[in-house]
């Protein structure tokens, strides 16, 4: 699997998806970007494997989004490992942000 | 390999179970200190310069303790509000998980992800040298 798989996958859900920045972004939107390893296998001097890990996140203002399910059903279809780590709401602005942590190998 | 008499044995066992909890204190401290000093020195690097620095000098680690489950526990984490009133543990979040205002620097998980294996590691060597020391 491939970081574009990912990205791929947000957009069969919403064409409003950003990596990494999403400055000016109106609406209701997805955000996503690696950011790190988490496991690594060594051999010959070598990396062999690498799991890299990034968050997903979506900022919406609509109460029970669809897209809440949308997202990670669209996940399943490309078989990542995935885990809800947040779910906030921002008194301010009125957005649900939900967060989820990702790793691909 | 050196083979204990029975008596020596039990005695040498007998201290060990008196000293579990502070060795396992030595340990989680030890352990504890590399995934902190990881998280430090990656919020020092994603803190913008005009920072006042109220949220790094908020970040600790509790004392160790155990719970009613008799394990030992420290947590890691931010205490107290900045200047402005607004809580550490608040500023710390938004930093970590971004908002729609706020573009995201994780700072924590990547940290843990990263000495996960060398703090058990750690934690480990303390264990062994603790028992060495018992003359186990």
């Amino acid at each position: 699997m491939v970081l574009t798989d990912i990205r791929a996958a947000l957009l069969t859900v919403t064409s409003k998806v950003h990596h990494f920045d999403a400055t000016g972004a109106t609406g209701n939107y997805i955000v996503w970007a690696e950011d790190g390893q988490s496991e690594s296998v060594w051999a010959d001097g070598k990396m062999q494997e690498q799991a890299l890990t990034g968050t997903i996140d979506y900022f919406t203002k609509i109460e029970y989004d669809p897209n809440f399910k949308n997202i990670q059903e669209a996940l399943n279809g490309i078989g990542i490992s995935y885990s809800l780590n947040s779910i906030q709401f921002e008194p301010t602005t009125k957005y649900i942000h939900y967060e989820w942590v990702f790793e691909i190998g | 390999m050196t083979f204990m008499a029975g008596d020596e044995f039990a005695l040498a066992l007998s201290r060990l179970a008196t000293q579990s909890g502070e060795i396992a204190k030595k340990a989680i401290y030890e352990g504890a200190k590399v995934v902190a000093d990881k998280i430090k020195s990656n919020l020092e690097g994603v803190l913008s310069p005009e920072a006042t620095g109220d949220m790094l000098a908020s970040f600790g680690v509790t004392p160790i303790e155990r719970d009613s489950d008799g394990n030992w526990n420290a947590k890691i984490g931010f205490d107290g509000y900045d200047s402005k009133g607004v809580a550490n543990q608040l500023k710390a979040r938004t930093l970590e998980s971004g908002s729609s205002q706020q573009q995201k620097k994780p700072f924590v998980r990547p940290a843990i992800n990263a000495t996960k294996k060398s703090a058990v590691e750690k934690m480990g060597q303390v264990i062994d040298e603790e028992i060495r020391r018992l003359n186990l």
